[in-house]
C-alpha cells in the first residue's frame, strides 16, 4: 500500500510557535484585572489541626479573599479534600488560599495565618503500613486483615498450586520500587475567570484531560457542567502527572469570591513535595519454572505506595504483571496502600515499570541459575495469539517474539548464559581500569485502550478541512491526525488545520493518556472524514443524477465512477454542497475499539566502575511493535523520551525522605534528572504489522518503550558485575554495597 | 519592592525603559514588563535552563539575574533570534530534525546551543552535550536535540543574525548552572 500523507516524517505543525517562543503556556497568560493566588501548606506529613485563626491574614493588605476546608464541603473524585480541615495526611497537604493583588502580598498573608498542628507519628513505607500497630491514614481499611489497605485487586488463572507442583525449581524474590516525579519542566498553572454577566467559569489550565478536569470542578464547586469551560492550555512536558486535578478547583473558587481573574503557578518545590508522583512499591515474586525454561505458575504480592489518599493503579499492576509471556498459572494480589505521603499519581505507563522492573529481572535471576540463555528464556514463554493476557483477555497477534527477537538481532546479542564477565574495552578501559561492560535484555508489554473518542470534520468551502478534536495534543497527536485526514480525504496535508478545542468548541474526549490518542482520536478522525466524503458524494450524486455509491472522493476532485465519467475539483463541490444542504460535517464518536498490545524490547549495554558503583548507559537498542507509524520522527521521539525517563528511573531518579515523612529533595539539583551528557545512542526499530483497529492499524507508542528500560539496565549490571540490583534506582551507594557482598 | 525605579536595557537590539524595582529578577521584567514570555520558568533556581536568555552572547538564567544587573548588557531572547516571519537556521534545524516536543525547554535550549555555536562554530558531539547540561528537556531524551544542532554546525548557511556583541567574559555572572 502506498501513501500519499501518513507513514511520513513531517514536522510538528506546532513546531514554528514553539521555537520562536510564541506558544503561549498557563503562566504566560495576563489578563485584565488578574490577581494571583497562593496556597498554604502543611509542614507535616501527619497532624491534627488543633488551632486555625485567619482574621490576621485576611487584614493584610491587598488580600482579597481567603479560603480554608469549610468552604469546600466537597471533596475530589479520589477523597481528597481540597483544603484540609482537622487533619494532615501529608507533608504539602493544602490548608488555606488566598487571593491578593500581587503574588507578594498573597504570600506575605499566608504568613500571617495562625495555625497549631498537634503532630503526630507518620508511616512512610508500605510494609510498615500493613503492620498491625502502624499508625492509621484514615480511620478505615478496605482490607479486614491489613491496616492501611486503600484498595486490592486480583488477578487469578488456572490452578496455581498444580502450576506449582508442576515446576522443577520455584524462585522467590522481592524487588522495591522508588517515589518519583514525572519530571515536566512546565510546572502546575491555573488561571480561572468568571464571565461577569453569566457568573460562568473558565478555567485555562495545563491539563492532559480538560473534559474529566470539568467533571470535577463542576462536581466540586456544585455546578452544571456547562457553566464550566475548561481551556487545556499547551502543556509543558506532563506524563501521567497533569492526568488528576492540581489546583484548579482552589483557582476556580478563588475567581468566584473575588470576581477577578485569579493565577496560581505551583512553585517547583510544591510541585515536587505536594503534587501527584509516582508511587513507590514492594513486589514479592514466586515463579515455578520447569528445567528448559517454561514458566508454569507466578504467585506476587504488591504492595503499590498510594500514599494519603487514592491514586495507586494497583489494578493495572496486577493486569500487567505477567509480562509478554504465557504463564498458564497465575495468582496476582495488588495493594494500594496508603500512607503519608503526597497522593499519587499517574506517570508513564502507570505501574507497568514497576512490575517489569521484577518480572524481568526474576527471569534473568532464573536464566542464570538455569544457565539458560536470557533471550532464549524470553522467546520460549513469549506471548503468542490466543494466550490468556490482561487477566482473561485473548492476546490479539503473535509479536512478542519478533519484536524481542528484533531488539537481540539488532544489538548482535550473542547466545551465551548470563554469567559475569568482563568484557574487552581497548584503550578507553585498559584492564585494571576498574571498568567492565556489560549487556542486558527485557521486555515490557502494554495494553492500548480507545476510551472516549470523537471528531468533527468541516469541508471548507474552498476545499479544505477543518479537523476539531477535544483531545490535549501532547506529543504531537494533531500533526498525525492531520496526516491521517489528509490521506483518507485524498489531500495534501498543508490543506488540513487541525484545531484542538476547549470543552466548549469541541467534542467531548477522555484524557490524553495511556498511549489512546493516537489510536481512539486517530480512528475518530478517518471515521469522521469517511462521514464527510460520504455526505459530500451524495450531495454531487444527486445533482449528477446518480448513486452516491458512484461517486468517488479523492486526489483533490469529486469523480464518477463506471462509465459516463465526470469530475470536478473539490473546492467547487465543496461550494455546491454548501448551496444545497449546507456545510459538510463529518463526525464520528466512539467508546471502545478492540484493544492493542504493544509490545517493547531493549537491550542495555552499560559499563560500570567497579570501585565506585558509577555506571554508564553506553548504548540502548529499541525494538517495539508500534502497529504502523502515521509519523515515524514522531514516534522515535515517543520512544526516545520514554527511554530517556527510563534511564532515569534506573539512575538517580528518587524522592528522599526524612523519618517525619519529609521530601528532602524538593529541586531539580538534588532530584536528579539524566541530563544531555548521560544519554547514550539510542537504536530505535519500528515493527509494523498493521493488524490493530487503530487508523491504518496505527496503536500507541508513548509508553511501553519506558516499560522494559529499567531492567534491561539491571540485567546489563548484573552481567557487567555480578551485582543484582533488586531496589531502584540503582545508585552508585547500592551498585557498591551489593559488589562487596557478593565478593 | 516598593520603589520602582527606571531601567534602561537592551533587549533584541531595541532600548527599553521600564518602571521595575532594581532587585526584580531579569526573567520577571522580560515576562511581565516587556510581554515576552519566550523565557520560561521551570524552577527559579537555575536548575531546568528553561529561562536561558543571552546577555552579550552568553547564556544566563534569567531566573538568577538581576534585572539592575543586565543594564549595560545586549539581552537577546527567542523572540529576538530571527526578525519576524523569519526562523534562525537553528530554529529550522529543531523542526526538521523533531527535536521540539512540548516546547517549554525549546527556547532556552536554542539559545543555549546558539551561544555554543557563536563561540565554537564547529563543536564536537561531546561539545554539544556539554554546552545543553544545564538545559532540561524531559520529553526527547536529547538524541534529536543534538542532531538538530550539530546540523547547523555542518551546514553552510549562517544564521540570519549574528550576535550582537562578542562574547565578554568579565561581566554578567548570571548563574548559568552547568552540570558535572
Amino acid at each position: 500500500m502506498t501513501y500519499t500523507a501518513i507513514g511520513k516524517r513531517i514536522p510538528r505543525l506546532d513546531g514554528p510557535e514553539k521555537v520562536t517562543g510564541q506558544t503561549q503556556y498557563v503562566a504566560d497568560l495576563t489578563l485584565p484585572g488578574m490577581v494571583w493566588g497562593a496556597i498554604l501548606r502543611s509542614p507535616h506529613a501527619r497532624a491534627r489541626i488543633r488551632r486555625l485563626h485567619t482574621s490576621k491574614a485576611c487584614a493584610m493588605p491587598g488580600v482579597l479573599a481567603l479560603l480554608t476546608g469549610r468552604d469546600f464541603p466537597r471533596a475530589e473524585f479520589s477523597g481528597a479534600p481540597v483544603l484540609a480541615s482537622e487533619r494532615v495526611r501529608y507533608q504539602g497537604e493544602p490548608v488555606v488560599a488566598v487571593a491578593a493583588e500581587t503574588y507578594a502580598q498573597a504570600v506575605a498573608a499566608l504568613a500571617r495565618v495562625e495555625i497549631a498542628y498537634e503532630v503526630l507519628p507518620p508511616v512512610n513505607h508500605v510494609l510498615d503500613a500493613i503492620a498491625p500497630a502502624a499508625p492509621r491514614v484514615h480511620d478505615v481499611s478496605e482490607d479486614a486483615h491489613l491496616p492501611n489497605i486503600c484498595g486490592l485487586a486480583h488477578r487469578d488463572r488456572g490452578d496455581i498450586r498444580a502450576g506449582f507442583a508442576k515446576a522443577d525449581h520455584i524462585f522467590e524474590d522481592t524487588f522495591e520500587t522508588q517515589w518519583t516525579h514525572q519530571g515536566f519542566v512546565e510546572p502546575h498553572a491555573t488561571v480561572a475567570a468568571v464571565e461577569p454577566a453569566s457568573g460562568r467559569l473558565r478555567v485555562w489550565t495545563s491539563t492532559q484531560a480538560q473534559f474529566n478536569q470539568r467533571a470535577e470542578i463542576a462536581y466540586i464547586l456544585g455546578l452544571p457542567h456547562s457553566h464550566v469551560r475548561v481551556i487545556g492550555m499547551p502543556v509543558g512536558g506532563a506524563f501521567g502527572g497533569k492526568n488528576a486535578l492540581c489546583v484548579e478547583p482552589i483557582c476556580a473558587e478563588l475567581a468566584r469570591r473575588t470576581g477577578r481573574p485569579v493565577k496560581i503557578v505551583v512553585s517547583r518545590r510544591d510541585d515536587f513535595a505536594a503534587t501527584r508522583g509516582c508511587g513507590a512499591s514492594v513486589l514479592q515474586l514466586k515463579t515455578g519454572v520447569r528445567k528448559d525454561g517454561a514458566l508454569v505458575a507466578l504467585e506476587a504480592r504488591l504492595l503499590f505506595d498510594t500514599g494519603a489518599y487514592s491514586g495507586a493503579q494497583h489494578g493495572i499492576g496486577a493486569s500487567l504483571m505477567q509480562g509478554p509471556y504465557r504463564i498458564p498459572n497465575l495468582a496476582v494480589k495488588a495493594y494500594a496502600v496508603y500512607t503519608n505521603k503526597s497522593p499519587a499519581g499517574a506517570r508513564r505507563a502507570l505501574t507497568s515499570p514497576h512490575v517489569h522492573f521484577a518480572l524481568e529481572s526474576q527471569l534473568d535471576i532464573i536464566a542464570h541459575a538455569l544457565k539458560l540463555d536470557p533471550l532464549q528464556i524470553r522467546l520460549r514463554n513469549a506471548l503468542r495469539k490466543g494466550d490468556p493476557v490482561l487477566g482473561d483477555m485473548s492476546m490479539p497477534y503473535t509479536v512478542a517474539g519478533r519484536v524481542i527477537q528484533a531488539a537481540a538481532d539488532r544489538a548482535g546479542w550473542c547466545h551465551r548464559p548470563s554469567s559475569p564477565q568482563t568484557l574487552k574495552r581497548g584503550a578507553a578501559a585498559p584492564p585494571g581500569s576498574g571498568k567492565v561492560r556489560g549487556r542486558g535484555i527485557a521486555a515490557g508489554h502494554w495494553s492500548v485502550w480507545a476510551g472516549g473518542s470523537a471528531a468533527w470534520v468541516q469541508l471548507n468551502e474552498d476545499g479544505t478541512l477543518l479537523v476539531v478534536t477535544g483531545a490535549i495534543n501532547l506529543t504531537g497527536t494533531d500533526t498525525s491526525f492531520a496526516q491521517i485526514a489528509a490521506e483518507t480525504f485524498g489531500i495534501p496535508v498543508e490543506r488540513v488545520t487541525v484545531h484542538q478545542g476547549d470543552t466548549h468548541t469541541s467534542p467531548r474526549n477522555d484524557g490524553s493518556w495511556g498511549s489512546r490518542v493516537l489510536f481512539g482520536v486517530g480512528e475518530v478522525v478517518r471515521r469522521a472524514c469517511e462521514d464527510a466524503k460520504h455526505q459530500l458524494a451524495e450531495v454531487i450524486a444527486r445533482e449528477w443524477g446518480i448513486a452516491p455509491d458512484k461517486v468517488e472522493v479523492g486526489e483533490g476532485r469529486v469523480r464518477s465512477v463506471g462509465g459516463n465519467e465526470r469530475s470536478m475539483p473539490l473546492a467547487r463541490a465543496a461550494a455546491r454542497a454548501g448551496d444545497s444542504g449546507g456545510a459538510i460535517v463529518g463526525r464520528a464518536s466512539l467508546s471502545e475499539l478492540p484493544f492493542a498490545v504493544a509490545v517493547a524490547a531493549q537491550v542495555a549495554e552499560v559499563e560500570v566502575d567497579t570501585e565506585t558503583g558509577q555506571w554508564q548507559l553506553q548504548r540502548l537498542v529499541c525494538a517495539q511493535d508500534v502497529g504502523f507509524a502515521i509519523n515515524p520522527m514522531s514516534v522515535e521521539g515517543q520512544i526516545e523520551g520514554a527511554v530517556s525517563q527510563g534511564l532515569g528511573y534506573a539512575l538517580c531518579e528518587e524522592y528522599v525522605y526524612d523519618g517525619e515523612g519529609r521530601l528532602l529533595n524538593p529541586d531539580l539539583m538534588d532530584f536528579r534528572m539524566p541530563t544531555s551528557l548521560d544519554h547514550p545512542d539510542f537504536d530505535v526499530a519500528l515493527i509494523e504489522e498493521q493488524q490493530d483497529s487503530g487508523p491504518y492499524g496505527a496503536k500507541g507508542v508513548g509508553e511501553p518503550p519506558l516499560v522494559p528500560t529499567a531492567a534491561a539496565i539491571a540485567n546489563a549490571i548484573f552481567n557487567a558485575t555480578g551485582a543484582r540490583l533488586r531496589r531502584l534506582p540503582f545508585t552508585p551507594e547500592r551498585i557498591h554495597q551489593e559488589l562487596r557482598r557478593v565478593s | 519592592m516598593k520603589t520602582p525605579a527606571t531601567l534602561h536595557l537592551r533587549v533584541n537590539g531595541r532600548d527599553h525603559q521600564v518602571a521595575a524595582h532594581p532587585a526584580e529578577r531579569l526573567l520577571d521584567v522580560l515576562r511581565h514588563h516587556l510581554g515576552l514570555t519566550g523565557a520560561k520558568e521551570g524552577c527559579g533556581t537555575g536548575q531546568c535552563g528553561a529561562c536561558t536568555v543571552l546577555m552579550d552572547g552568553r547564556p544566563v538564567a534569567s531566573c538568577l539575574v538581576l534585572a539592575a544587573d543586565a543594564i549595560g548588557h545586549e539581552v537577546t531572547t527567542i523572540e529576538g533570534l530571527a526578525p519576524a516571519g523569519r526562523f534562525h537556521p537553528l530554529q529550522e534545524a529543531f523542526l526538521k530534525y523533531g527535536a521540539v516536543q512540548c516546547g517549554f525547554c525549546t527556547p532556552g535550549m536554542i539559545l543555549a546551543a546558539k551561544a555554543l555555536l557563536d563561540e565554537n562554530p564547529k563543536p564536537t558531539d561531546e561539545d554539544i552535550r556539554r554546552a545543553l547540561t544545564g538545559n532540561l528537556c524531559r520529553c526527547t531524551g536529547y538524541r534529536k536535540i543534538l542532531e538538530a544542532v550539530k546540523s547547523v554546525t555542518r551546514s553552510k548557511s549562517r544564521p540570519v543574525r549574528r550576535s550582537p556583541a562578542k562574547p565578554r567574559r568579565s561581566k554578567g555572572e548570571g548563574g548559568k548552572v552547568t552540570r558535572r
